[in-house]
């Protein structure tokens, strides 16, 4: 058994075919011969050069899903160089409001990163692929600048989607506060800083290895 | 010629296609993204030109139904 790895977790052929993964491979594969072909041939007739345009266009929207999906992977997040301090103090238990729920189960571990970091509804899913695309531009242009931080403030409707109806939560004097309430609404105040540790350690968000 | 250059755009696109979903991180999705998704639009977009030069895609007396 995995001693870091969860229990209960069946044998690898128990999560069934990657399909996600398969697909745009098995689809790729006929592409690949029929553009082979014509690059030997030099022309393809019309009902093959026909699927050579599908094929090749199908195996990249299954690409592009597979991206869609996977990309919620906190491995995902943290393969960026940038990001992988940022992963590592996940398990470091240092008090980061980020690692007590990482260690306490209290976000999925394989999606800890996307959890806190996309919005509610499709319109969070939206804005954080968004957002995923444009840390792929700064990535590949080195266009960012260390330490990192968040890009405008942070959306506490994440926060709020699990603790708000949490009794324990309901019950702190200072949530029931209507002033804080609409101060934390309108992103004048937020949740880290003043009452809670901050979601990430500082030394993380350097981009050197800790 | 046309044709030899749009099948070879779309075989790096697809050879990265292949590469991103066998190795899934973040500098292979920036070369499926940024090389990748391009080099298939490219491609498309020469395979079309190359038809049309041909003279696909155009409406002429011989293609309307009477």
């Amino acid at each position: 058994m995995n001693p870091t790895g969860p229990l209960f977790a069946g044998p690898a052929a128990a999560q069934g075919i990657p399909w996600l993964a398969v697909l745009p491979i098995l689809v790729a594969v006929p592409a690949a011969a029929i553009l082979l072909w014509g690059l030997v041939r030099g022309r393809l007739p019309p009902s093959i050069a026909a699927a050579g345009v599908l094929l090749p266009v199908a195996a990249y929207a299954l690409g592009c899903l597979f991206m869609l999906e996977e990309s919620k992977n906190a491995s995902f997040c943290g393969s960026c160089h940038v990001m992988t301090p940022l992963l590592t103090s996940l398990h470091s238990n240092d008090g980061s409001l980020a690692a007590v729920h990482y260690e306490r189960g209290l976000v999925p571990h394989d999606h800890a990163c996307y959890t806190c970091h996309s919005g509610y509804g499709i319109w969070g899913t939206m804005d954080a692929k968004m957002a995923g695309v444009m840390h792929m531009v700064r990535t590949a242009t080195g266009w960012y600048d260390l330490p990192l931080k968040l890009n405008g403030p942070f959306d506490i409707d994440s926060c709020l989607n699990c603790h708000a109806h949490a009794p324990s939560f309901r019950n702190v004097e200072a949530h029931q506060d209507p002033d804080l309430q609409k101060q934390l609404l309108s992103h004048e105040l937020s949740c880290t800083g003043l009452c809670h540790p901050a979601a990430h350690p500082e030394a993380a968000l350097t981009g050197k290895p800790m | 010629m046309m044709v030899r250059l749009a099948c070879s755009l779309g075989l790096v696109a697809l050879a990265i296609l292949v590469l991103f979903v066998s190795r899934l991180e973040g500098a292979t999705a920036i070369v499926f993204v940024f090389v990748g998704i391009p080099s298939l639009a490219l491609a498309l977009t020469i395979y079309v030109v190359y038809r049309w030069r041909a003279g696909a895609f155009r409406f002429n007396e011989t293609s309307r139904v009477s």
